[in-house]
């Protein structure tokens, strides 16, 4: 009887994931991961030989394996049955709180040494005013919902030091901020970013320091537009039972007009609403990764802003457009011309160096700052 | 390609078992053989010729020696020319390198390396090779006298990734005549089930955790993150080894033959000796039947056989790789064997269990601190580690506490007391057992795909913020 019972149940369930394996069709994109999954190998005969043909098969097979988002919550749930604190890198913390779990190894020293004399050499040649912001990540924040002696770098160490070593340049550390409102909802639990109000909180600091006037909170019509966002935290660590994370749209009630220019289209929104039936929600500000966007508003100061930023920015351009006539944001990952000729062309009055410190110290394009 | 794979599981395998009980009996060979290559084209193409033309040796030298079975000058002749190019091979291919770069330490030269990538399986492949020859040569084997049957043992996939070291006259009979039965597929099937989780589910879960020493990813190495470190390190190879051998004797018994067992739950030893009649067993009776027995063994005076195991034991270390740390490994072992054999065995029986136990298992920690790194000098200062207390274990603690859990379940699952209860139970035959025992399984095999899918998983973060 065991035989039996053994020998049809395994083959059953066996012969029906084969069989599903092969005619379920296949996607390029997996939402939950928030990735584009491996593609079909084209054939080359010296791939083959070098096994590298069959080594990109393998991966095309198991990124496109039937049932894929419900294997990983299954591996999720097995690592959290045996009661560790992290998975893929991601740190589970208190309260629903996600954190990346970040190394300071040789090769992000050195990245963060080139970005330090690429940006001193870049500000030294320029007549306009440059500000540089380091904004730190949520772990800096709370390091309390940490799990337990979570090896972790020290982000106000890195920030103090960056900021010690450039010259030239004006900066601000938000850290001190950040940690005042620390009760309120500054950064998302799933997502790497910070959420509006954060950002913000921020960008306030930024204006103080240049002398911008201010906007209080009550000036701002405040929309929530998702209470279901899930982000790349989570599409890493994949947990099931995580609590969602809420994304809101702050709007001046004293409206100012936009016109929003990317490479390919033209809108008169910071926000791209169709992002927001995907998994990668945060998109919705500023349309997501672009090397350039160019904000022209109703403002008439004839002051021109130039952000060189990372997607930390993206949230804050709801707040930054209010106050300049035109702002440029640039992302050096895509955007590979010279930021001095932009400037020059562009009549550019002000520079904002925006990073937050787990990209700033990876290579993100900021090398070739010129 | 390896068993723990989706493309295995869930493409190569079905097909392969699909076709081959479908064919007739005296098809079932070839496809076992063209299974073979399609298994390790996928690794590395340009190895099948290599195995090819030492087959064709292997089976020529063979039938020569056979032929010549009077003429002993004539049979020397093809053993040695067979002997001398399965040691070419693996030198060719495993030592060039390591053999250049040490000539050039010490004459000054600087002769170029050759970079060759080790072929999967040569280690195994030549072994099982030479133990043909020399069997026949011997006599206690009949050479075989079918290319194709010789092509079907020394190809069998298997065993060619990591063993079991499968001599000829264990599958002999079975190259014929198979033992397919439903009886042999379920019991084969269970059997590569059970290696898969040890692979995938223990193997790769605590070898996450030596990973983080291996690649350095800690601030500072403190004495707590040390001794979790080696013990990962140990319940990894042992895991991950003893799961291919149990993948690759299931698998033979899904295909109707029969494997050498090639490890006993090794760290219940109570001393080295036992350990190495429990660890990697077919490559230990190989080098006894093939180095220790023909150098004399025991039967030329202790300082003969203390000579004799020091040899046995330096080949063994250098075996698992080119690197004088496996040397040392070797040695090392081979030291505690002569002072067993001399006089610490009868002392070792006669102390309480708890303490023979102990003491063999911190010298196989200990030894595997010297497998893990082939630089020496990262031997020392791990060593060093172990044993820095006034060291800051914050550290150290975070990962004990996150793998605290499958490091104990892999130190219980070490022991055959699990077992031991499970074989008890797959003997009942009542509902309640069979249930038990069928979801267990099937349990193993999910959560294994569930961890071979995600493997891949590897979300690339600042594409798409």
């Amino acid at each position: 009887m065991q035989r039996k019972m053994f020998f049809y149940t395994f083959m059953s369930i066996w012969i029906v994931l084969i069989v599903f394996n092969f005619v379920a069709p296949k996607v390029s994109f997996s939402e939950e991961e928030n990735r584009m999954l491996a593609s079909f190998p084209t054939f080359d005969f010296t791939k083959l030989v070098e096994g590298e043909y069959l080594k990109e098969m393998e991966s095309y097979i198991n990124d496109h394996f039937v049932f894929r988002d419900l294997w990983l919550k299954v591996k999720s749930t097995f690592e959290q049955a045996c009661l560790k604190t992290e998975n893929t890198g991601i740190y589970i913390g208190e309260d629903g709180y996600l954190f990346e779990k970040q190394v300071l190894d040789e090769t992000k020293i050195t990245n963060v040494k080139q970005h330090i004399e690429r940006i001193s050499a870049f500000a030294q040649n320029q007549k306009v005013p440059i500000t540089m912001m380091l904004i730190p990540n949520s772990v800096s924040v709370y390091p309390e919902k940490l799990p337990a002696n979570a090896p972790v770098y020290d982000q106000s160490k890195l920030i103090e030091e960056v900021y010690q070593n450039l010259t030239s340049i004006k900066t601000i550390d938000v850290l001190d901020t950040l940690i005042e409102h620390k009760e309120e909802y500054i950064y998302f639990k799933t997502d790497h970013h910070m959420t509006s109000l954060g950002a913000y909180f921020v960008y306030q600091e930024y204006a103080k320091e240049n002398g911008i006037p201010l906007h209080s909170l009550e000036d701002y019509e405040i929309r929530l537009v998702t209470d279901d966002f899930l982000g790349t935290f989570d599409s890493k660590a994949q947990l099931i039972l995580q609590e969602k994370d809420f994304m809101y749209q702050y709007q001046l009630k004293e409206k100012v007009f936009l016109q929003v220019e990317y490479d390919t289209q033209v809108s008169n929104s910071l926000y791209e609403e169709s992002y927001l039936q995907t998994k990668d929600k945060y998109s919705y500000y500023l349309n997501g990764n672009q090397a350039r966007v160019k904000v022209t508003t109703s403002n008439q100061n004839h002051e021109k802003l130039l952000v060189i930023k990372d997607s930390y920015a993206h949230n804050m351009a709801q707040f930054i457009c209010n106050d300049f006539e035109e702002v440029h944001f640039i992302d050096l990952r895509y955007y590979k011309m010279s930021m001095s000729d932009y400037i020059e062309e562009n009549g550019i009055t002000q520079v904002l160096i925006l990073y937050n410190v787990s990209n700033f110290v990876e290579d993100l394009g900021l090398r070739s700052l010129k | 390609m390896v068993f723990s794979s989706i493309v295995f599981l869930y493409i190569f395998l079905p097909i392969m078992l699909l076709v081959y009980f479908l064919v007739p009996r005296k098809f079932k060979n070839a496809v076992m053989i063209l299974a073979s290559f399609i298994f390790f084209a996928w690794g590395e193409i340009r190895y099948i010729f290599i195995m090819l033309v030492l087959a064709m040796v292997d089976y020529w030298c063979g039938r020569k020696i056979d032929q010549y079975e009077q003429d002993k000058k004539k049979k020397k002749i093809f053993l040695w020319i067979d002997l001398g190019l399965n040691l070419g091979i693996l030198i060719f291919f495993k030592y060039a390198d390591f053999i250049i770069q040490n000539v050039n330490a010490l004459t000054g030269l600087s002769i170029p390396l050759l970079n060759i990538p080790l072929p999967i399986g040569v280690s195994f492949n030549t072994f099982q090779s030479i133990s043909y020859i020399i069997d026949v040569y011997r006599g206690t084997v009949k050479c075989e006298k079918s290319f194709y049957l010789y092509l079907t043992y020394t190809t069998l996939f298997p065993q060619i990734i990591a063993g079991p070291i499968v001599r000829y006259e264990t599958v002999e009979e079975e190259l014929v005549d198979k033992k397919i039965s439903q009886e042999n597929f379920v019991n084969g099937m269970k059997r590569f089930l059970i290696g898969l989780g040890k692979k995938v589910l223990i193997a790769n879960n605590v070898g996450a955790l030596w990973n983080v020493i291996e690649t350095g990813s800690y601030t500072v190495l403190s004495p707590v993150l040390a001794w979790i470190g080696i013990l990962s390190f140990a319940l990894q190879i042992y895991f991950d080894f003893s799961g291919y051998s149990d993948m690759a004797i299931g698998l033979a018994q899904i295909f109707g033959m029969r494997f050498d067992e090639n490890f006993n739950f090794p760290y219940i030893s109570k001393s080295i000796t036992e350990f190495w009649r429990r660890w990697h067993i077919t490559l230990g009776s190989w080098f006894r039947d093939y180095v220790y027995i023909p150098l004399g063994g025991n039967r030329k005076g202790l300082k003969r056989q203390i000579i004799n195991i020091i040899i046995v034991w330096a080949l063994t270390g250098i075996w698992h790789g080119a690197s004088w740390n496996f040397l040392l490994w070797g040695l090392y072992f081979a030291i505690f064997l002569i002072l067993e054999k001399i006089c610490l065995l009868k002392w070792l029986e006669k102390i309480p269990k708890i303490f023979s136990h102990s003491y063999a298992i911190l010298i196989i920690l200990f030894g595997w601190i010297l497998f893990a790194f082939p630089d020496l000098s990262q031997i020392g200062n791990y060593l060093k580690s172990m044993f820095a207390f006034g060291i800051d274990n914050t550290e150290g603690w975070y990962y004990f506490r996150n793998y605290i859990v499958i490091l104990l379940i892999g130190i219980f699952l070490s022991t055959p007391i699990l077992a031991k209860a499970f074989q008890r139970l797959e003997k009942k035959n009542t509902v309640v057992a069979s249930f038990v025992v069928t979801v267990s399984y099937l349990g193993i095999f999910l959560l294994s795909t569930a961890s071979l899918v995600s493997d891949t998983f590897n979300p690339f973060l600042y594409f798409r913020f």
